[in-house]
């Protein structure tokens, strides 16, 4: 055999090796789907991103929590990251591929309904099974700290004399800071697809953009902001949520406090593939309870500023429903759909 | 008395990082680094997000920040080796070195490439680690004065500054150039969240990620093509050139062509990691075409058949990019990179904040983080110098092993990014666009940059506008933006200049344009 043919000969059975191989291992890892006893064999969960994200780090301290209190005995757990288009790639794979198998979860969230509803997916978080909402972080509304606007009253009073004067940065677009910004403007009375919303990538682009005085209003995560707001910064209009937070001895105002009638909450799920038996599903329900009420997992929602948002079963299910429902018609009157 | 405070800090920083222990997570971060750099497709950024959980376990934040950033720093080291031997960069931040670098090997001179990479990225690392040490607040604080019309402009200048990667033909290099600014624009436009050429595919609504389409047209395309012309080739590269390790494999002239590409390097390489989308790519891009511009005016244009300038001059730019990615991290709390995004997610699981509280609230674990940077540098350069003789020996490798190997990490490479066969077969279809562009003579480099300048281009202007509710004049009446603008035009324009002279004088233009085109 000649020299080049030698090599095109090689090169083509590294690249048929390397597809067959890609497909048997999808194969392996999505596994046949047994209704047995939870757990019969090792579970994966499945990150529907890239490593290092909120949905990533959820996963992780989770599956760090069941090693470490070895609560699927000899059972061992894996953090599985399947990426694309705001999970839709993850969860479309979970419906369709994992049907009625206990052994592979997901981590969802908010995030993900606004990315399913914004790409007009036929596929929503309620097609699966979910089995607990786990943790929920507050969203805050900040200016730079020379900006004249001194309340969200100000704020909404200029969003309402003209609406072009406030832009609105923060993350994807159709995501939870795209979605606090709405659910605000709503409250208010005002007109929501005159929102103004300019996207960053990341926390950290959007914290340059208010800090440059280049949008009017930030919105995000609180801790994105944390360091900015002690260091006098940025100043909090108000968070989202129900509870007031405390930030630097001091109680920030909500949404609530200050008189719209507005609440979102950037919560995260884990759910299960769609027709998974009921005895799993209870089971499931049981092993989630249980790392909740870890004093392991208190202490990893305290590092990361979660705040407990443990709802389970046919709860989770409706809260999920009720979410898919509001952020659909949300994202309809934001005009992004 | 500032500055005897940052030495005292600097001081206490240097006696932290030689513990022991925390020197052995150096030497590890140091390694791992190197060699995720030289893999195609994994970077800093993932391997950090997945060594995140481990530290979990560590006492002590210190420990784990440590090895963060040796990883950063190895595969800033790791990416040109591959660039330079068999023209496969690993990250997009080699891309530019992999140009010269690996022509330099064909000539055999695969040690002296790979020295001055190793020795620049040396000094480069070095000076912008004490630019770090001393300027890290004010230049902190410039950081957040850049508004998206400032940001459009300096991706403007980028683009038009590097020209010189266009190579042969303008025409070419332009085509190449569209293609890239092409694929950057795949999946769901930022602003408006509507899908641009998916297909209906969810696949592509992310987009295609620049490794891709990197380890598609060079390790892919390269593998295709030294395939396709084996038959008339000779089977190994020249003669490998003779170096010792006592004069750093550098001859004389060497050092004497070196040192100033490293410096210039240095100097786009820090500002550039510094700003908000700034990153490690466009500092290597502009150094590439400052070198080239400067060789050419001494009359040397070695460009395009292995300058040693090429290598230099890119590779600081991207070791000193890194310490400037650190300023916004560390004062403002402000990650400007992937890999600094993650180290951002590490700090407040450990419940550091980076940010303006940070040199004073955690200020031995930032000088010791600082004095790392400083050994970490020590310690590549000390592992790498000696090694350059064993990586020369992949040369010797025969090519069918070579490189049905690289198609094998490149493809495991692509595969461990999303974790399915989809963006394998992605590369493999750009791969064999690769070897086309190759065969037929188009630039590699431009597709690169219109991938990575292309979308931030756009999505700066656009965000521009909707700020200014459509109001175009934005970009000239901001002084920042305007000056930026004006430098675009004339660095457009004064290569030119000597032509329209000549032409209003009434004589025939001279050949003598400083621009690079057609017949370069």
């Amino acid at each position: 055999m000649s020299r080049p043919r030698t090599v095109l000969v090689a090169a083509g059975l590294a690249v048929s090796l390397l597809v067959s191989g890609c497909s048997a291992l999808e194969k392996t890892l999505d596994g046949g789907s047994v209704a047995g006893d939870f757990p019969s064999r090792n579970v994966e969960i499945m990150v529907p991103a890239a490593p290092g994200g909120g949905w990533d780090l959820t996963a992780r301290q989770f599956q760090h929590v069941v090693q470490e209190k070895k609560l699927l005995g000899e059972r061992a757990v894996s953090v599985v990251n399947v990426t694309g288009a705001g999970g839709a790639v993850g969860i479309s794979k979970l419906v369709t591929k994992n049907r009625k198998d206990p052994h592979t979860l997901m981590i969802t969230g908010l995030v993900m309904v606004g990315a399913l509803t914004l790409n007009q997916s036929q596929i929503t978080v309620s097609d699966t099974t979910p089995i607990a909402t786990l943790t929920a972080e507050q969203e805050v509304l900040v200016v730079k700290s020379d900006s004249p606007l001194k309340s969200l009253k100000d704020l909404v009073e200029l969003y309402e004399a003209d609406p072009s004067k406030v832009s609105w940065g923060g993350g994807t677009i159709g995501g939870t800071d795209h979605i606090t910004a709405g659910t605000l403007v709503k409250a208010a009375g005002a007109d929501p697809s005159k929102v103004k919303y300019i996207s960053y990538s990341g926390g950290g682009e959007a914290t340059a953009a208010i800090l440059s005085g280049d949008v009017t209003v930030g919105i995000s995560g609180l801790s994105e902001f944390e360091e900015q707001i002690t260091a006098g910064k940025m100043r909090v209009l108000a968070t989202s949520g129900t509870e007031p937070v405390t930030l630097n001895g001091k109680q920030l105002p909500t949404m609530k406090s200050e008189g719209y009638d507005a609440e979102v909450q950037n919560w995260r799920a884990i759910v299960a593939p769609p027709d998974v038996p009921a005895a799993d599903r209870q089971r499931l329900i049981d092993f989630v309870t249980k790392v909740n009420q870890s004093p392991e997992w208190a202490e990893i929602r305290k590092k990361n500023g979660w705040t407990d948002f443990f709802k389970t079963g046919d709860d989770a299910t409706r809260f999920i429903a009720e979410e898919t429902t509001r952020v659909q018609a949300l994202e309809k009157e934001l005009r992004i759909l | 008395m500032i500055g005897l405070s940052v030495f005292g800090d600097l001081l206490h920083g240097f006696g932290t990082v030689l513990d022991p222990m925390n020197l052995l997570w150096a030497i590890l971060g140091v390694t791992l680094g190197m060699l995720v750099g030289i893999l195609p497709g994994i970077g800093p950024a993932l391997t950090i997000a997945l060594l995140l959980p481990i530290t979990f376990n560590f006492s002590d934040p210190i420990g784990a920040f440590i090895l963060f950033a040796g990883i950063y720093y190895g595969a800033m080291y790791g990416g040109s080796t591959t660039s330079i031997l068999i023209n496969t960069p690993g990250e997009s931040a080699s891309v530019a070195t992999a140009i010269e670098g690996h022509k330099m090997a064909l000539k055999g001179r695969a040690r002296a490439a790979l020295a001055t990479a190793a020795i620049g990225s040396f000094v480069a690392g070095t000076i912008s680690t004490v630019l770090l040490t001393f300027v890290a607040k004010p230049i902190g604080s410039l950081a957040s004065h850049f508004q998206a019309t400032d940001y459009f402009a300096i991706t403007l200048l980028a683009m038009v500054a590097v020209t010189a990667l266009v190579g042969h033909s303008l025409v070419r290099g332009l085509l190449s150039l569209v293609v890239g600014l092409f694929i950057g624009l795949i999946g769901l436009d930022s602003l408006s969240g509507a899908p641009r050429y998916t297909f209906g595919t969810l696949r592509l609504l992310d987009g295609i990620d620049v490794v891709i389409v990197i380890v598609g047209l060079f390790a892919i395309g390269e593998t295709l093509h030294v395939a396709s012309k084996l038959r008339s080739t000779p089977e190994r590269p020249a003669v490998l050139e003779k170096g010792r390790l006592r004069t750093g494999y550098l001859n004389k002239s060497d050092w004497g062509r070196s040192w100033k590409p490293w410096l210039r390097g240095t100097a786009l390489g820090f500002p550039f990691g510094a700003i908000p989308s700034g990153g490690a790519e466009v500092p290597t891009f502009l150094s590439y075409s400052i070198e080239r511009r400067q060789a050419r005016k001494k009359g040397r244009d070695e460009f395009g058949d292995g300058a040693i300038e090429g290598v230099a001059g890119p590779e600081a730019a991207n070791n000193a990019s890194f310490s400037g990615v650190l300023v916004p991290l560390l004062t403002l709390g402000l990650p400007t990179s992937a890999t600094a995004a993650v180290m951002l997610a590490a700090f407040q699981i450990f419940n550091v904040q980076p940010g303006p509280q940070l040199f004073e609230d955690q200020s031995t674990l930032v000088w010791t983080l600082i004095a790392s940077l400083y050994i970490g540098n020590l310690i590549l350069l000390i592992m790498n110098l000696p090694l350059i003789q064993i990586w020369v020996q992949v040369l010797k490798v025969p090519r069918p092993l070579l490189y049905a190997g690289i198609l094998v990490f490149a493809c495991l490479g692509v595969y461990s990014l999303s974790g399915s066969g989809y963006e394998v077969l992605m590369a493999l279809v750009i791969g064999v666009a690769g070897f086309f562009m190759r065969k037929l003579d188009f630039p590699i480099a431009p597709v690169i940059l219109g991938v990575i300048l292309g979308p931030t281009m756009e999505e700066q202007f656009r965000r521009a506008l909707v700020i200014s509710n459509g109001d175009a004049s934005v970009f000239v009446t901001r002084p920042l933006s305007a000056v930026i603008i004006v430098l675009t035009v004339l660095a457009l324009f004064v290569p030119y200049l000597p032509r329209i002279v000549a032409r209003i004088r009434g004589t025939r233009p001279t050949r003598d344009r400083l621009t690079f085109g057609e017949d370069d």
